[in-house]
Parts: structure tokens; C-alpha cells; sequence
């Protein structure tokens, strides 16, 4: 360990590599019925993005893991997908063999490495992404893979999904990158340290900006979620008067629930009464092509953070 | 430093477990393929504790959902347990209806409030917690209560755990209120910074709890994060911050600072990077009495720095107030 290179970061070709990667012809495996989903590093971007579908649309139980342990009640019939761009994640080892220990059926997501080598001497379920890209440019590839992966696994109509809102999001790429707006958010969490909120189906979008500002920007950033938010940490924000080193960046989206989207749009509107450095931004968009937004804004504002370097 | 009722509430935390964790419940001959705990605050973390030390030894898989929305596979082969503390917390209703809808095994755990009587007309079990204090204040019931459920639909394995290490843990409580203990070491150092509290995924119900009551009890602002996530991303801006409010806590148990573990080698890469941490090692004979005593250390610091500061940790505002608005507006 020790310090590494940073990353160049994202070139925002997100939508296409999406694209690219949705294969012309899935094929089919078993249907699952429980899903233990390892994401490790950036992977964990599109490892949250895909699984925020399947949570309101399939019964297909997903758990999304950054750990090195394997649960106990991993079996048989349990599906385990690894995911890790490098390949080389070190935890891939005692996720590997204890999985395989558990007699779960093994799928690997990854450019290469050293899970692409355990995967390949099994006979694994591999599928691979192109190497040689940095890693949050990989994100769009991920996403295109696992989706295929989800599709033949018997979650039906994520493909679909996630193929009719790709020229929408080249749209909104195209409207973003560069933009007046992304060089003005730039400007705002510029010196300060951003705090990125929002709620758990856009789980996605706080890892990514926190994950961006941390390796390409090479700055302190954290992140949180809401409602949880508003039973605990609300009170320091308004009692604490270290709040002022800090930029509070809060997205806010339109939900399956009209409670959680009240108590957001709520926060939203009390946190300003304490003169905190606050922005709220709306995504908008279907499931999962909403919190893909979140991550091309984040990838817009930190390329212009990068630029002005 | 005057001492405040939270204190007392941190003192009766074994007592609460005790009191419940024995609880005869009678939920027929139900069989049940996974569980789903559905909570808010300090009701979720209770439930991030149990299900973070059950994944090790239970066959069926159990979540935590904080949200209104709840996931599409909870159904008729769910236990789904629904804990609020008030009775009216607006995104657990919303869960419980949801779960009600799926058709899925609920026992709720309540003071009272809205919960209880659509409980009670709904027909299913409910527990109850003596109402009269700060919901946070409320986990031992909560995690006593979630034990006695698992162990009356066949796994008694968390309750027999935890009952094993009290003995240890009552002693630690009693060390950690006696003058000069780690915990008032902690409260001094951490009396002024913003804390980062960073552990593994099998300490990350404990960072939740360090990071809320740090929140509440000493209104700090302060945040978590995972292990794996700061080795890969986190260590270069750390060592670039300048500043002098952030302070990094690595905590977790003495047992994973083997050499070549992942712990170590974080500890030794955030040494070579030379800013400043903490180590905060916890040791104990199992996970559950190290994740146990980090749970209460966390919860004794976070109240001293409040006595010291002369702040009632009990008094939250702002929450009393965005509920107000919530249920007006809802």
C-alpha cells in the first residue's frame, strides 16, 4: 500500500460504454433467487447503480457486499458475483475460495487479474470488460455487463430499461459536460470539503462524488444518506459550528414513495434556515437512469475541478 | 463535569438486554426464509448489530432497510421486524404497511404510539419498551427483544453469544465510568475535532452508533467510513489535509491486528503516510464482547464530551422540529 498514482478520472463517455457493453445476445443461466453481489473499489459504483433497479422490480433477493467475508447462509443455490475491475482486489481470495467452499455458483465481472485467473482455471462464470481504461471510466462497462448478467439470471427487463435510457442520457451528458452549471458547482465545492446526501436508491451517486474528489481531486469528501439523516446527524449540522468547513451537497429525486420524497423535499427546506453552505440539486429520470445522472454530473464537475487545477 | 440522566440510561444499557433478551415469544410453527428488520435512527443500529454478528452462523440472510420503500422480495416467507421506538415514525409506518402488504411475518417492537394499536388490530405480536426516555437510549431493549425473536423461530445462537461475554461486558461498562478510563481519555481528545470513525465491514454497526451519538449526544459532526474504501481511495487526501478538525479513528478488534491482515497493513500504510489517527483496538474473547464494548465505549465517550461541554445529550431540537413539519405537511 502506500500512496498510488491518482487517477485521470472520468472522460465521460459513460452512456456509450453502457451501450457497448449490452450484448446482442444474452445468454441464459439458471434463474437466481439470491444474489450475493462482491463490488470492490470503483466497481461499487455500478454494483449499487444496477441493484437499486432490482430492489422495486424483481423478487430476486440482491445483497451488495464490501467485505472479505462470506455469510453462512451463502449455499448451493446462492449466485456470487464478483466484482472487481483491477481483477486484483485483495480481498478476492477469501471471497473466492469461500464461496466456492459454500458450493455457490461463481460469477466474475473483471478486466483481468488475478480473479480473471481463478476464473478461468475453475471454469467459472466469466465475463469480462475491457482493460486498460482507468477505473471510473470502466463504470459504464460494469453496468452494461451486469445488467446482461441480472437479464439472463431471470431479472427480467433491466436490459430494456437500461438500453431505452441511454440516448436520454447522452443528452444529458452533452447538456452537462462543460456546462455553465458544472463550472459553477465546481467553483462552489471548490476549498471547502463536500458532504454529498441523498437517498439510498441513489446510493450510486454520494460513493461516486466522494470517490471522484478523493482519487482525482486528491480531497477529504463524505457522504451520507437520507431519511436516516434526519435521526441523527441533522443535529450536529445545526449545533456544530465546525459546519461552516464544509459544503453540503444534497440530491433530491422523485421516489416510488411520496413520504420519503416529503420528508427530503422537508430537509431540503429546513437546513437553510441554519445558514448552512448548502446546494440541492433534482435528478430526474426513470429508476437507475437517475442515479446514472448523479454520476455524470459528478464526472462533469470533477472533470472541471481537474481542469482548473 | 455534572453528570447528566443519559448517563444513568448508558449504565442501564446490560440491565435492558438482560430484562429482555429471555423473552418467551410464541410466533406458532413459522418457517422462515429470511429476515427484515425495518427501523429508523437508533431502532436500525440495534438491527445493524444483530444481523452483522448472525451472518457469520445463520443460514438465512438478514437486511436492514432505513427507507420507506421496501424491497420487492419481502413476502409471506419474511420475518420482518419492525422497531421504532416512538410508535410513530413516519418512514417505519410506511415499512410496516409495505410489509403488511407482502404479506410477511411481522413482529413490531414499541413504546407505544401509532404502531401499537395497528398492531394490535392488525394481530400481530408486539413487544414493548417502558417508554420515558430518548429513543437512542432504548438498543439494549431493541437488541434484547431482536435476540428472543430469532431464538423462537430456531436460532438461539446471538442470544446464547451475547449471554456468554455479559459478565465481561457489565465489568467494562463499570471500568469505562470509573475516573481515568479510556473513555474519558477518548472525551478529551475528541472534545474539539470532527471524528472519522473507519472500520471493517464487521465493525460498521459500531461506526454507525459512534458516528450518531457523537451527532446527538455531543452535537459534533462526524463521519464513517469503510476500511477497504479508505485503504484504496481515501489515504492520499488524508495525507494532503491540512487542516486541524478532522481526526481519523481506526477501530476495530485486537484480534485483526495480526501481521499481513488488513487491518495492520492499513494502520502500517496510514504510519508511513504520517498524519495524525488513533488506533482504538478492543479486545475481548469474541466478536460479540469486542463489538460490544466498542459499542458502549463509543456511547460513554460521546456523553462525556456532552457533561464536559455542559450539554444535555437528550435535547435534539432540530429532529422535534423536522417531525413537526413532516407530520403537518404529510
Amino acid at each position: 500500500m502506500g500512496l498510488h498514482d491518482m487517477s485521470e478520472g472520468p472522460t465521460g463517455k459513460l452512456p456509450e460504454n453502457i451501450l457497448s457493453s449490452l450484448s446482442d445476445d444474452v445468454r441464459e443461466r439458471e434463474q437466481a433467487t439470491t444474489i450475493c453481489l462482491y463490488n470492490f473499489e470503483a466497481s461499487n459504483i455500478a454494483a449499487d447503480t444496477v441493484s437499486s433497479y432490482v430492489f422495486s422490480n424483481s423478487e430476486v433477493q440482491v445483497h451488495t457486499i464490501v467485505d472479505r467475508v462470506v455469510p453462512s447462509w451463502v449455499n448451493g443455490s446462492t449466485d456470487v458475483v464478483i466484482m472487481s475491475y483491477s481483477g486484483n482486489s485483495p480481498e478476492i481470495d477469501s471471497i473466492y475460495f469461500g464461496a466456492k467452499a459454500r458450493g455457490a455458483r461463481i460469477h466474475c465481472i473483471t478486466s483481468g487479474g488475478k480473479l480473471k485467473e481463478l476464473c478461468d482455471t475453475n471454469g467459472d462464470d466469466l465475463i469480462t470488460v475491457p482493460g486498460g481504461l482507468n477505473e471510473f471510466d470502466a463504470t459504464g462497462h460494469e453496468i452494461g455487463v451486469l445488467v446482461d448478467l441480472y437479464e439472463s439470471m431471470g431479472i427480467k427487463g433491466i436490459r430494456a430499461a437500461t438500453e431505452a435510457a441511454v440516448p436520454r442520457l447522452i443528452e444529458y451528458r452533452d447538456s452537462i459536460w462543460n456546462s455553465e452549471n458544472a463550472w459553477k458547482l465546481a467553483v462552489q465545492i471548490s476549498g471547502r470539503i463536500p458532504v454529498i446526501y441523498c437517498i439510498g436508491e441513489l446510493r450510486a451517486v454520494h460513493k461516486r462524488w466522494k470517490m471522484l474528489i478523493n482519487e482525482v481531486i486528491g480531497k477529504l469528501a463524505f457522504s451520507g444518506e437520507l431519511p436516516e439523516f434526519d435521526h441523527n446527524e441533522i443535529v450536529s449540522w445545526t449545533e456544530d459550528s465546525d459546519a461552516s468547513e464544509f459544503f453540503i451537497l444534497m440530491f433530491r429525486t422523485k421516489s416510488d414513495s411520496k413520504l420519503l420524497d416529503h420528508i427530503v423535499n422537508t430537509v431540503t427546506t429546513l437546513l437553510p434556515e441554519y445558514n448552512l453552505d448548502m446546494k440541492v440539486i433534482d435528478l430526474e429520470g426513470e429508476l437507475m437512469e437517475r442515479a446514472i445522472r448523479g454520476i455524470i454530473l459528478a464526472d462533469a464537475v470533477v472533470n472541471c475541478l481537474k481542469e482548473s487545477e | 463535569m455534572e453528570q447528566t440522566q443519559a448517563r444513568a440510561r448508558l449504565h442501564e444499557f446490560l440491565d435492558d438486554l438482560n430484562a429482555s433478551i429471555d423473552t418467551q415469544i410464541d410466533l406458532g410453527d413459522i418457517k422462515v426464509k429470511d429476515v427484515f428488520m425495518a427501523g429508523m435512527g437508533g431502532s436500525a443500529i440495534s438491527s445493524n448489530i444483530v444481523a452483522g454478528c448472525c451472518s457469520s452462523f445463520m443460514d438465512i440472510p438478514i437486511s436492514v432497510n432505513r427507507s420507506p420503500l421496501i424491497p420487492k422480495w419481502v413476502g409471506k416467507d419474511t420475518l420482518c421486524i419492525v422497531s421504532t421506538y416512538s410508535g410513530n415514525t413516519e418512514e417505519t409506518l410506511e415499512m410496516y404497511e409495505r410489509a403488511k402488504a407482502a404479506g410477511a411475518h411481522i413482529v413490531v417492537i414499541t413504546a407505544g404510539g401509532k404502531i401499537k394499536g395497528m398492531a394490535e388490530q392488525d394481530g400481530y405480536q408486539t413487544l414493548m419498551v417502558p417508554t420515558g426516555f430518548q429513543p437512542r437510549y432504548s438498543i439494549g431493549y431493541m437488541i434484547g427483544y431482536i435476540a428472543a425473536i430469532l431464538s423462537s423461530v430456531g436460532y438461539p445462537e446471538f442470544s446464547r453469544r451475547l449471554k456468554a461475554c455479559m459478565k465481561s461486558l457489565e465489568a467494562y461498562r463499570n471500568y469505562l465510568e470509573a475516573p481515568g478510563s479510556l473513555a474519558h481519555l477518548l472525551a478529551y481528545k475528541y472534545r474539539d475535532c470532527v471524528p472519522v470513525i473507519c472500520t471493517e465491514n464487521k465493525f460498521k454497526s459500531v461506526s454507525l452508533r459512534w458516528k450518531a451519538q457523537f451527532n446527538e449526544n455531543s452535537k459534533m459532526i462526524s463521519f464513517d467510513t469503510a476500511l477497504s474504501e479508505f485503504n484504496y481511495f481515501e489515504a492520499n487526501p488524508w495525507s494532503e489535509y491540512k487542516g486541524k478538525k478532522m481526526r481519523l479513528i481506526v477501530l476495530t478488534g485486537e484480534d485483526d491486528l495480526v501481521e499481513g491482515g488488513t487491518v495492520k497493513r492499513a494502520v502500517q500504510n496510514i504510519e508511513s503516510l504520517g498524519f495524525p489517527f488513533d488506533l482504538v483496538a478492543i479486545g475481548g474473547a469474541t466478536h460479540e464482547e469486542r463489538l460490544f464494548r466498542a459499542l458502549i465505549l463509543g456511547d460513554y465517550v460521546t456523553v462525556y464530551i456532552a457533561e464536559t461541554a455542559g450539554i444535555d445529550p437528550e435535547i435534539t431540537t432540530v429532529i422535534s422540529e423536522l417531525k413537526k413539519r413532516i407530520r403537518e405537511g404529510n
